[in-house]
């Protein structure tokens, strides 16, 4: 894993200013901590999918967002994936809030880039995978982009089994537990047929 | 012979799988209904289980419970009625029936959103079901975090008296998914009363030898083991197991014979599994079982376990209120995370376990201890030792703690003995033995032997093994008795050596009235762990006292090539940051530097006012560091190390202050609360942070708060700011009900909102009096409205 300093400055608010030097050592510090927590878990399966107006169908689930029906536009196959740090990360943060609460603010953000850049090396394995390794893959894309409802996240962990393989789980107000993770479709098409529609991303 | 007398002794048999069975008769629903809708299938299933020859069939209950049944239509109670009544057909008196209870799929909260009582409630209605449907035994299995399985196994007991077994899934590691290892599940669970245990599910059962050798050496209880039918492979949307019955018989065979009491199946394996399974191990000769370890005292947290033998384990003695001025007003306060921060000092200077005493005239001590104890185990895997003379605190923190607690303590008086065991014996919770009885503190160390040995067989009475007492030999202060000492090392000596027991020793009582202390306290600790001393409680910032510990770990052998003692006592290289008392409070704050700040601040304390440091230092810095902020000089890092270097000053100052038995007056009480549903409260602890620094009294309500609470709050504390964060679109329908609850009942209560997803107009919408995009927007606010209303006094 290597961690992008930059990400986390712009996540705590430095909009591609430079920081001073003690920041940049607890950057490093707290990102070393939270690597040594252990390495994320994560789920990842292909399904074929239908797409029609508004609604987007695999096996087992229907999606209706008109805003995910239109990100997955000819798309013959998606992914679903799940992924999770450790529930020590959110532990980690706790600490430090009671602790010092800037040293919080940065593991917080540390670890929000790094679901994202563990969420990036997924999809480079899921780009190989022979079921879709022809196809061309698309942006991840979440629960509450759009009106794609946050609601289907549960759906995502059922599909997975994420309760149980990885134990990433929701909150009645679907929060996912731990809290540095992520659910997300990854949709892939195929450039030939894409021809046929006009993609607008 | 029957079941339970069969266990420990010879092989006893679990079924296998259900639910990956279902699934291949096209299961299109929750696997229970079908308990209702297809029972013959169920039943078929389980037909062939007892035919096989299990002694144990595994109701289809895994996940009834009511929050997966929720949208199902059906009852928790119908649906474990039918299940047991499927299995009891299907055994037809071949086999008991066990309850089968998983997990709820929800975390517990800090850090999911399901309190632990609920949980409770949740296996305790299952429980009560199945025994009224007339189960046999329950079995909690394929567990991954040791805090719902105390849920499991506290519902189970008290809605029940079913034989409990507790089988749980740790991954390839050996380690739960909330970060207990093998050792550290096994000694809860073993604590709380299970007649056995051991693993299920994750992985196939060559995987599973290790990890059940693992099992095997931590426990003295009879080990099961069910794994699943090799590794799944997944072929498009089926997993499939495909380990033959011959060699998956052949592996179980080989993991009865490491020793194991009970052995079944899980995800992947069929009646023709078992069947192959019990055939393999009739052949095998009947002499495996084993259960003769030496047994040692363990205290447990949710992810460590501490072993009380030979190294002398260091206790942190100061969350105790009593002489700690400071520690009570904070407990007074309800300023829980002072409690917090000095039990994670107490960790950085050394301890191994932590003491939590909440013990004050003025406070509900019970509420506060549960509280602090529910804190600490939140950030640290540090296992606590629960010190409280009242019963119903007692009970209140062992209940909610996370692990096999230490509990201090039960003595001689029958009436201590008749209280404290039993509560110890259901929560799991070893103890401390004070040698004292109604006659006192014996002056003989044949006296304080007599006591601990009434202790401990009144202690196995209820079951609770000696290696589960830890006996304080007592201090008493050698000025009054050339003896004391003697006394106190003899017995010592004679617990540890004759009667194999731990013991614990505070020190310090030994020198009262004498000059010197801290040298005769850490002279007297190295003689006592010399004589086998286990455990002392310290105060972990004492020098003398840490360093006879170094000395000892060194002297008897236990610092490996004298390591810890080079690092402890070689000449240090000066700081990198140089302390520097010259620079101003000032500039201290805006460098964030704490440990400067405090220490300017302590010395300006001998010839300033507090109020002045804090007027004319304090605020202007934090002002300073708050325009910076805004400027985009600084950023959000620093104006929090800034606020965190403001912090050590205050508690300078503080101190300074409640050593004088004085308060600092405060300027306003602000509420502030993350919504309900909502568990995300970084954002809220920041404001709070900077709010405290404006030295506002905050009472905060924590994450996932009730409206009603911060209502009655509002109302009770007579409040007229409140602050409230919701991060998601979802959880601002509570920040409006809340601001709506307010706004009826305590309309001179301004409201102030922020979070993620919130805008000015949204606020506004939902009726908040001000949006905040930041925390220094906060302040501003807070600074306004409550500067503004001092004078005049809230509307009751």
């Amino acid at each position: 894993m290597r961690l992008n300093k930059r990400d986390v400055l712009d996540y705590l608010g430095y909009q591609g200013k430079l920081a001073d030097g003690n920041t940049l050592a607890m950057i490093d510090k707290i990102a070393e901590e939270i690597i040594a927590l252990g390495a994320p878990k994560s789920l990842a399966r292909i399904w074929d999918c239908r797409t029609s107006d508004k609604m987007v169908e695999i096996d087992g689930l229907t999606i209706n967002s008109s805003s995910l029906t239109k990100h997955l536009t000819g798309c013959s196959r998606l992914s679903l994936i799940a992924l999770t740090l450790d529930i020590q990360v959110d532990r980690l943060i706790r600490r430090y809030s009671v602790a010092d609460m800037s040293k919080a603010i940065v593991a917080d953000a540390i670890a929000s880039v790094m679901v994202d850049a563990y969420c990036d090396e997924l999809e480079m394995e899921i780009a190989a995978d022979t079921m879709v390794a022809s196809l061309k893959m698309l942006p991840r894309f979440s629960p509450g982009y759009g009106d794609f409802d946050i609601a289907y996240q549960k759906d995502i962990l059922g599909l997975l089994d994420a309760g149980k393989q990885i134990g990433l789980t929701l909150t009645d107000g679907y929060m996912l537990v731990p809290s540095k993770s992520v659910t997300a479709v990854i949709g892939f098409y195929s450039e030939s047929i894409m021809n046929h529609y006009i993609r607008r991303d | 012979m029957d079941l339970f007398d069969k266990l420990g002794k010879e092989l006893i048999f679990f079924d296998g799988a259900m639910g990956s069975i279902l699934q291949s008769h096209g299961l299109d629903t929750l696997p229970e209904i079908w308990n209702i809708t297809k029972p013959h299938i169920i039943e078929d299933i389980q037909k062939g289980y007892a035919d096989a020859g299990c002694d144990i069939i595994t109701a289809n209950t895994l996940g009834a419970n009511r929050l997966k049944l929720a949208d199902s239509g059906y009852e928790v109670n119908e649906i474990i009625e039918a299940a047991v009544k499927i299995s009891k057909s299907a055994a037809n008196g071949r086999a008991k029936v066990a309850l089968d209870i998983g997990p709820t799929g929800k975390l517990l909260a800090p850090f999911g959103d399901l309190s632990f009582e609920s949980a409770v409630e949740i296996f305790g209605e299952m429980a009560r079901a199945a025994e009224e449907a007339g189960a046999d035994l329950i079995l909690i299995e394929t567990m991954n975090d040791t805090y719902e399985i105390k849920a499991a196994m506290i519902g189970a007991k008290e809605y029940s008296n079913l034989p409990i077994m507790v089988s749980f899934t740790p991954d390839a590691t050996g380690r739960l998914l909330t970060g207990a290892d093998i050792l550290t599940a096994v000694t809860m669970i073993e604590s709380l009363g299970a007649c056995a245990l051991g693993l299920n599910c994750g992985t196939g059962p060559i995987q599973m030898k290790e990890l059940a050798a693992e099992v095997l050496a931590s426990t003295n209880l009879p080990v099961m083991i069910s794994p699943n039918g090799g590794l799944p492979k997944i072929t498009g949307k089926n997993t499939v197991y495909d380990m033959s019955c011959e060699e998956f018989a052949e592996h179980m065979v080989e993991i009865a014979a490491q020793g194991v009491s009970i052995i079944g199946g899980c995800c992947g394996t069929e009646p023709k599994h078992i069947a192959a399974m019990i055939a393999a191990c009739n052949k095998m000769d009947k002499m495996s079982i084993k259960i003769s370890k030496e047994m040692v005292t363990r205290i447990s947290s949710y992810g460590q376990t501490v072993i009380l033998g030979d190294s002398l384990a260091i206790i942190g003695e100061r969350i105790n209120p009593t002489g700690k001025p400071r520690l009570k007003q904070a407990l007074k306060d309800n300023d829980m995370e002072y409690v917090l921060r000095e039990g994670l000092a107490q960790i950085d200077e050394g301890a191994l376990l932590l003491d939590v005493n909440a013990g004050m005239p003025g406070i509900d001590e019970a509420k506060t201890l549960a509280e602090a104890v529910f804190g600490l185990q939140s950030i640290t895997a540090v296992p606590l030792v629960i010190d409280t003379a009242n019963i119903t605190a007692a009970e209140a923190a062992l209940r909610l703690y996370n692990g096999k607690p230490l509990l201090n303590s039960v003595n001689g008086k029958k009436e201590s003995l008749e209280q404290i065991l039993p509560l110890a014996k259901k929560y799991g919770a070893a103890l401390v033995a004070l040698l004292l009885d109604d006659g006192g503190i014996p002056e003989t160390t044949g006296g304080r032997v007599a006591i601990a040995e009434k202790i401990v067989k009144e202690a196995a009475h209820y079951g609770i093994p000696k290696e589960d007492i830890v006996v304080d030999a007592l201090t008493l202060t050698i000025s009054t008795n050339d003896n004391n000492a003697k006394i106190t090392l003899d017995t010592v000596d004679y617990l540890k050596n004759q009667m194999g027991l731990s013991t614990i020793l505070g020190v310090s009582n030994i020198s009262f009235g004498l000059p010197s202390r801290e040298i005769l306290n850490a002279g007297f600790l190295l003689l006592a762990a010399s004589r086998g001393l286990s455990a002392a409680i310290v105060n972990t910032a004492n020098k003398s006292m840490m360093d006879a510990v170094h000395i000892h770990n060194l002297l008897t052998g236990q610092d490996e090539n004298s390591s810890n003692y080079i690092k402890v006592f070689s000449p240090k290289a000066p700081d990198d940051v140089k302390k520097d008392t010259s620079t101003s409070l000032f500039n201290a704050i805006l460098s964030g530097l704490g440990e400067d700040a405090r220490l300017i601040t302590q010395s300006m304390l001998k010839d300033t006012d507090s109020l002045d440091i804090i007027n004319e230092h304090l605020i202007p810095s934090l002002d300073k560091a708050g325009q910076d902020f805004e400027k985009g000089v600084i950023f959000l890092p620093q104006l929090l190390m800034s606020a965190s270097a403001a912090k050590s000053a205050f508690e300078a100052i503080r101190l300074h202050m409640s050593k004088k038995g004085q308060t600092t007056a405060k300027r306003g009480t602000i509420v502030l609360a993350t919504v309900k549903g909502d568990i995300h409260d970084i954002g809220k602890n920041i404001v709070k942070t900077l709010l405290e620094n404006y030295n506002f009294h905050i009472i905060d309500l924590g994450k996932n708060v009730e409206p009603d609470l911060v209502l009655e709050t509002v109302i009770k504390e007579k409040v007229n700011l409140v602050g409230l964060s919701a991060l998601m679109t979802t959880t601002v329908a509570y920040m409006e009900e809340t601001i709506a609850r307010i706004k009826e009942k305590a309309p001179h209560c301004q409201i102030m909102v922020g979070g993620a997803v919130l805008t000015e107009s949204y606020a506004n919408e939902i009726g908040a009096d001000f949006y905040s995009p930041d925390a220094m927007g906060a302040v501003k606010y807070a600074v306004k409205v409550l500067d503004q209303h001092k004078a005049k006094m809230p509307i009751d």
